[in-house]
């Protein structure tokens, strides 16, 4: 044998032994990697990470359920078997025990990713288990949720037509809904509603979050669910278009559009705590130091922040009679000069016929016709059918209506005086005699002025009969006087319309949840908020008050004076002290004059014999608060517009732009409408159906007379007498809200466009507790386990 | 000059080479016998693990609306792959610092947090006769 051949011999030799030796490694390398894993799974290592989360759990729930500042104090660990836990954790009944430990963002060296003074707390917590331990660690945040969210709230419909951009954090679900169909119309009556809905930020919910239509059987549609995160784009939910046969189905407008990165949380770990308002109340009462005092006169108050002299004014409410709406013109505009049944999105108006198909399906085309004789050549010269005649007003002076009553010399040229059924007066609220002192915000840049408002305490409730043909048989309600703000803040305000306590009985607090399935229930009516604060949208006009003594004219909605806000969490900090807390023992809406009717509806007062070109009007005063105010900061122009326009409804919606956090007992949006003799001081607060109301609708489905209302004939009730003779001419649309708004006990229905001010996240927990006198509680960050 | 291997050497090689299969085998079989008993054990382990996630959020979700006195324990009993298993919900715990002034019937007196424990049993075939053995675990539901 050649030494080649042994060479080669002793190379496969080797061969050999080394793919044995490899094979028989690997399999051993695996073996033993299985072994050690699950070495690491044991009975006591389970019990060690239960112990960690619990120590975690125990201490968000004492941080938030007894008091978000027991930590303090506690600098070393504290043990399960600490005398603070009262032996209610013994280590034989949790199965080990855990230690638990507070820490400052600082101390773990975590303080550039958690910027914030003194707000955000670390918990570590060890569990221990046998020979087995665990560790879990929490991120939380002591604060308040009223200034650390966007909104807040038992619940939330997100409803077209809103853009939401900012930190939400729902007690429950959270639905998106873009589209919806109102009850007992059948699937392809042209009786949807629908828009387009923004959304950035973050959304955390306990329950869960949809995109979702509100629609009913049988055209339930699959909610989409989110979770996790989302690029910016659009989503687009199948039941956009309804593709059910009908005659007027068309295409439900509208998509879910996600501005930025968007991020979805359903099943938070935690609800978020929010004080009741009782105990918000009760906490101010006690804990504020120095209230400034305001009596709400029985006319209503109207409370103006007045710019750069950081005045805020309160004066009476009084009205003016602006216009006049006559039924035949309103439907001509409802219906717009285009009106076509076949198209009922495509033009303006025409949520008229949807709303008399709503009240008589299948036929509200023709009873629209034949109570307006649409089909008569003389139209213009028909008469009204015999009950729009019969209007539901009371006459001025309170007494009971005659039929017909002549109130005007003929103005439409039908050869006929007019009478009380033709028209309905217009209204704005404009200021009255001073009802108080103005009072001066601190603006120092720290310290809140706290302004109480309270009823006077003289026949303080203001009997509203119910006299709506709609409702027959509805209860009297009693609703404390109307308190309106707008205004440009300066300085630092906290501003409460609560009662005094020797009136608690009037509006106890202690109310049951809305009941969406007992509306006509008198328990129900009577167990409505009596307080109501509304933000004004309505703009001061020139011609308004007959002097302009304050100086400039002041805009409709709230303002900050200072209009540098901290719109990211990337902003380098806080660029205004201006700061607003509004907070209604009640509910909290939006008021003013919008654009819905056109000009050549209303004629000028005193003498009504010319049109009054109100569109125009709207967009002249729409400009010049814009110039007024805007030049030295273009960015700020659409702060002071009167209208925002949409394509999906009606040509033009008002806003009511609000900075600040607004605090509600009740839900946010609301449906309420002024009577014809006096709209200010009688102000009537229906029920909205939750999942129905929403701020951008200034008609509610839920408030055209059902299929089959308690004693109603829908074949009597006149459909133009229903919509237009009630229709509300001075309700703001659309919020538009730098800050925050959050419902303590309800729903928030939410419309218009909502943006987080970060300004308020940059205050420390001092700052809440010593200054704005806001209760703490913690807010679950992040948490994890390791072993 | 050319030479072929010995017998010896050839015999040599191929002990060696038996050798090193040999020990590598033992080790491996000494290996998988040792860690049975383990295996039996960790699958049961496991399962325990999975029980108590699932139980966490279901005793999560079906959180009771009722004044929170639920001081009845309640057992449920299931199984999970081939081990029976059994869930006590002993219900919430009572707030260990109660405020002063709170009314008896407050419901802040009781934690929202709830009490549970999971015992699974698995049959230890690892010896002979199986044996039926149980795993416990204490766990807390927070809401």
């Amino acid at each position: 044998m050649g030494k080649r051949r042994l060479k080669a011999m002793a190379l496969a030799y080797a061969l050999i032994l080394a793919t044995v030796l490899t094979a028989f490694l690997s399999a051993l390398f695996v073996r033993t990697s299985h072994t050690l894993q699950l070495a690491t799974l044991s009975e006591a290592q389970i019990q060690a990470d239960q112990l960690a989360e619990l120590g975690i759990d125990l201490a968000f729930l004492l941080l938030r359920d007894v008091d978000a500042e027991w930590y303090l104090g506690r600098g070393e660990p504290i043990d399960n078997n600490h005398i603070f836990f009262d032996g209610r954790f013994p280590d034989d009944e949790i199965g080990g025990r855990f230690e638990l430990e507070f820490k400052d963002p600082g101390e773990v060296g975590a303080d550039s990713a958690l910027p914030d003074d003194g707000t955000y707390k670390l918990i570590v917590c060890t569990g221990y288990a046998g020979k087995s331990s665990a560790r879990a660690v929490a991120y939380a945040k002591i604060t308040n949720p009223l200034v650390n969210f966007l909104m807040v709230a038992q619940g939330a419909n997100l409803g077209p037509e809103s853009a939401l951009d900012g930190p939400m954090f729902i007690n429950g679900d959270a639905r998106i809904l873009h589209a919806g169909r109102a009850p007992s119309v059948p699937v392809g009556v042209a009786d949807y509603w629908g828009g387009d809905v923004y959304l950035g930020g973050e959304l955390h919910a306990t329950g869960d979050i949809f995109v979702t239509n509100e629609d009913h059987d049988p055209a339930q549609l699959p909610a989409i669910q989110l979770e996790g995160e989302y690029d910016p784009g659009s989503l687009v939910h199948d039941d956009m278009n309804p593709g059910a046969p009908g005659p007027n189905p068309g295409d439900i407008p509208g998509s879910v559009n996600f501005t930025r990165h968007f991020f979805a949380d359903p099943n938070a770990d935690f609800a978020v705590r929010t004080p009741y308002m009782r105990e918000l109340l009760d906490h101010y009462r006690a804990e504020v130091p120095a209230f400034e005092s305001v009596t709400v006169p029985p006319e209503g108050l109207l409370v103006e922040f007045r710019g750069a002299s950081g005045q805020v004014t309160f004066s009476k409410v009084d009205t003016t009679e602006v216009g006049r709406l006559y039924d035949r013109g309103a439907f001509l505009d409802a219906c717009g000069a285009e009106w076509n049944a076949s198209l009922p999105y495509s033009f303006d108006g025409n949520w008229f016929l949807i709303a008399g198909e709503r009240m008589y399906p299948g036929l509200g085309l023709q009873r629209a016709r034949e109570e307006l004789a649409w089909d008569d050549p003389a139209f213009l010269n028909a008469p009204y059918p015999a009950e729009l005649l019969s209007g539901s007003y009371d006459v001025p002076d309170g007494s009971a209506p005659t039929d017909p009553i002549v109130l005007e010399p003929d103005m439409d040229g039908d050869g006929t005086d007019e009478t009380q059924g033709d028209y309905t007066p217009v209204h704005r609220i404009v200021r009255g005699l001073e009802a108080h002192p103005p009072i001066t915000a601190i603006d120092d840049g720290e310290n809140f002025t706290f302004i109480v408002l309270r009823p006077h305490s003289s026949n303080p409730m203001t009997n509203v009969t119910n006299d709506d043909p709609a409702y027959p048989g509805m209860p009297a309600m009693q609703s404390f006087p109307p308190v309106y703000v707008r205004g440009i803040l300066n300085g630092r305000v906290v501003l409460i319309y609560d009662v005094d306590p020797s009136q608690e009985s009037l509006d106890p607090l202690d109310l049951d949840t809305p009941d969406a399935g007992d509306s006509n229930g008198a328990g129900v009516w009577n167990g409505y908020p009596k307080v109501h604060m509304f933000v004004l949208a309505q703009h001061e006009m020139l011609n308004e008050n007959g002097t302009t003594a304050f100086g400039d004219l002041v805009p409709g909605g709230i303002h900050y004076h200072d209009p540098r806000i901290k719109v990211s969490p990337a902003d380098p900090g806080t660029l205004t002290d201006d700061s607003l807390l509004m907070i209604s023992r009640g509910t909290l809406g939006a008021f003013g004059t919008h654009g819905h009717h056109y000009s050549w509806l209303y004629r000028n007062a005193p003498s009504y014999s010319q049109r009054y070109n109100y569109r125009e009007a709207l967009r002249n005063l729409d400009e010049q608060y814009a110039n007024h105010y805007a030049p030295t900061d273009p960015g700020r122009q659409d702060d002071f517009r009167i209208t925002s326009k949409t394509n999906s409804f009606l040509t033009r919606h008002a806003v009511a732009t609000v900075y600040g956090v607004g605090v509600s007992n009740w839900t946010l949006n609301i449906y309420f409408r002024p009577t014809y003799d006096d709209p200010a001081a009688t102000t009537l607060v229906g029920k909205t159906h939750p999942n129905y109301g929403h701020s951008w609708d200034d008609f509610h489905w839920n408030d055209i007379p059902g299929p089959d209302p308690p004693t109603h004939d829908p074949a009597k009730a006149p459909m133009i007498g229903t919509l237009m003779r009630e229709s509300r001419c001075n309700e703001a649309w659309k919020w538009r809200t730098r800050g925050s708004l959050h419902s303590l006990a309800a729903m928030v229905g939410m419309a218009g466009e909502a943006r987080f001010d970060y300004t308020f996240q940059e205050l420390t927990d001092e700052d809440i507790k010593e200054h704005l006198h806001l209760p703490l509680s913690p807010v679950l960050i992040h948490r994890m386990t390791r072993r | 000059m050319k030479r072929g291997l010995s017998l010896i050497e050839v015999v040599v090689s191929l002990g060696i080479l038996a050798l090193v299969v040999g020990s590598v085998l033992l080790v491996y079989v000494g290996l998988m016998a040792g860690t049975r008993k383990a295996d039996v054990r960790m699958a049961a382990v496991s399962a325990l693990s999975t029980v108590t996630d699932l139980w966490k959020i279901r005793l999560k979700e079906s959180w009771p609306e009722t004044h929170p006195a639920d001081d009845v324990t309640v057992v449920y009993s299931g199984q999970i792959r081939e081990f029976l298993y059994e869930v006590e919900d002993l219900g919430r715990q009572p707030n260990p610092a109660p405020v002063p002034g709170w009314d008896s019937d407050d419901p802040r007196r009781y934690l929202s947090l709830k009490r549970a424990r999971v015992t699974l049993q698995y049959e230890d075939t690892s010896v002979s006769p199986t044996v039926t053995r149980q795993l416990r675990v204490v766990f807390h539901v927070g809401h």
